[in-house]
This record gives C-alpha cells, structure tokens and sequence, in this order.
C-alpha cells in the first residue's frame, strides 16, 4: 500500500490530497481547507484545519506569474494566516488576484495592483460584516475572513 | 473578447443602469449585485481604464459568474437583467 500526500495549488484554491493506492486500486481524496468537503470514489469526508499558527514573515516573496506568494496584512488589519496572491502582467499594466477570493486589484505596476486587492479585500471584509444578507457562497468568505483577519 | 470596445465607465454604467447594481465609491469601485433580495455577485471595476486589460475584462467577467462572451453580450446588449438573472441562478452553489 503507497500512501502519498499531495499539494495542489490551482488558480482559486489551494488542496491537500491524499493517495492511497496498491498495485490494483487507487482512491484519492482532496481537502479544501475552505469548504469542509471532499469528493473521491464515494469517500466522504469532513474536514477542518485548525488554524492557530502565526506567521511573522515579510512579504518578501513577490514574484510574477503563475507562482502564488503570500499576503500578510491587509490595509488596517493584519492576517492570522497568510492570503496567497498571483501577479501577472496585463497589457501594460499588472493584476493580482486571490486564491482564495473571488478578488482582483489592477494597478500601473506591480505594487499598486498588490495594494488594490488589499483594499478589495478589506472592503470586502467591511462589506461582509455589515450584515448576513449575502448567497451562501459569500457567506462561506465570511466565514473564512472572520478567522484569518484581525 | 471585446475588452477594447469599452472604458471602465462604460462597465460601470452598463452595470449601475442594467443589473441595478450601486457602486461604492473608493480606490476602485465595487458594487454587488442582488438576486431575490440577497447579494449574490461583488464586481470591481478599476477606474478610467480603456481598453480594459484583458485579464481585468476577464476577472470582471467571472466576478459576474459570467464568461467573457457572456460579459461581452451583456455589456453589448443581447443580455438583459432577467435573462443575467436566469444565468446567475444555474451558478450559485
């Protein structure tokens, strides 16, 4: 029996996986830390990461591309856990969008496009706490916002 | 894509006068837009850009949960608000 843990990163979310196969079989499971759900050859599973570390880092480690990087602070609130951003260039300017958020912030160069989604972001999150009238999906980002931002 | 054919303002005319969707005012502007009362679709759109760049066109679009020939269509004309609305509830999880 191979048993093998797997990192996704795609473009809208980030997966923990886990393969168990044999010479015969295989079944695999994903973990979307997000959404408490998991779908894989009728393996149902529920699941949630307990989020208590801290992560002092600097913000150090832009780069452009595909590759994501890591957010720590919003505009006037700071992170528990880091938000993952991909950059890239767009027809003379740069877009940074979420992983984890339907967001985006477009700016003349690649800081003002990384500041942008942080104002999205946090407006996002005032947005969210105004009330409960929201889809379930925004629902669920509120969910998430409320216990990485502080 | 017909991100060339269009400023931000238009975007955001064509949004505020279609979908009924208020923006706020800020860096950017974002607005929602409601389905039966509930705030179903959050779109951001940057200020005075034209043409839009594409992969903000395409962020914009999906934002709506549209695709870019739907963003297209709708900013065009063939999409109304209802026919939006149709669309919209065959995507929400």
């Amino acid at each position: 029996m191979r048993r093998k843990i797997i990192h996704y990163n795609t473009p809208r979310n980030v997966f923990l996986g886990l393969q168990i196969s044999d010479t015969e079989n295989s079944a695999s499971v994903k973990f979307n830390p997000k959404e408490d759900y998991s779908v894989s050859n009728k393996i149902k599973i529920n699941f949630s990461i307990d989020s208590t570390e801290s992560y002092e880092n600097p913000e150090s480690e832009i780069c452009l591309g595909s590759k994501a990087f890591p957010i720590y602070t919003l505009v006037n609130k700071r992170l528990k856990k880091p938000l993952m951003v991909i950059l890239e260039s767009d027809d003379g300017g740069y877009i940074a969008r979420s992983v984890d958020l339907p967001m985006y912030g477009y700016g003349d160069d690649a800081k003002e496009a990384i500041e942008n989604l942080k104002y999205e972001i946090e407006s996002l999150y005032n947005d969210l706490m105004a009330d409960d009238n929201f889809s379930d999906e925004w629902l669920r980002y509120k969910s998430f916002l409320m216990e990485i931002v502080y | 894509m017909k991100n060339a054919s269009f400023h931000t303002l238009d975007v955001k005319r064509i949004c505020e006068n279609k979908l009924g969707i208020r923006f706020n005012k800020g860096k950017e502007f974002n607005g929602w837009f409601l389905l039966c009362g509930k705030k179903v679709a959050r779109i951001t759109i940057p200020k005075g850009r034209k043409p839009i760049p594409k992969k903000t066109y395409k962020s914009m679009a999906m934002q709506l949960k549209l695709s870019v020939k739907e963003f297209d269509d709708l900013l065009e004309c063939p999409i109304d608000k209802e026919k939006y609305e149709e669309i919209l509830k065959s995507r929400i999880k």
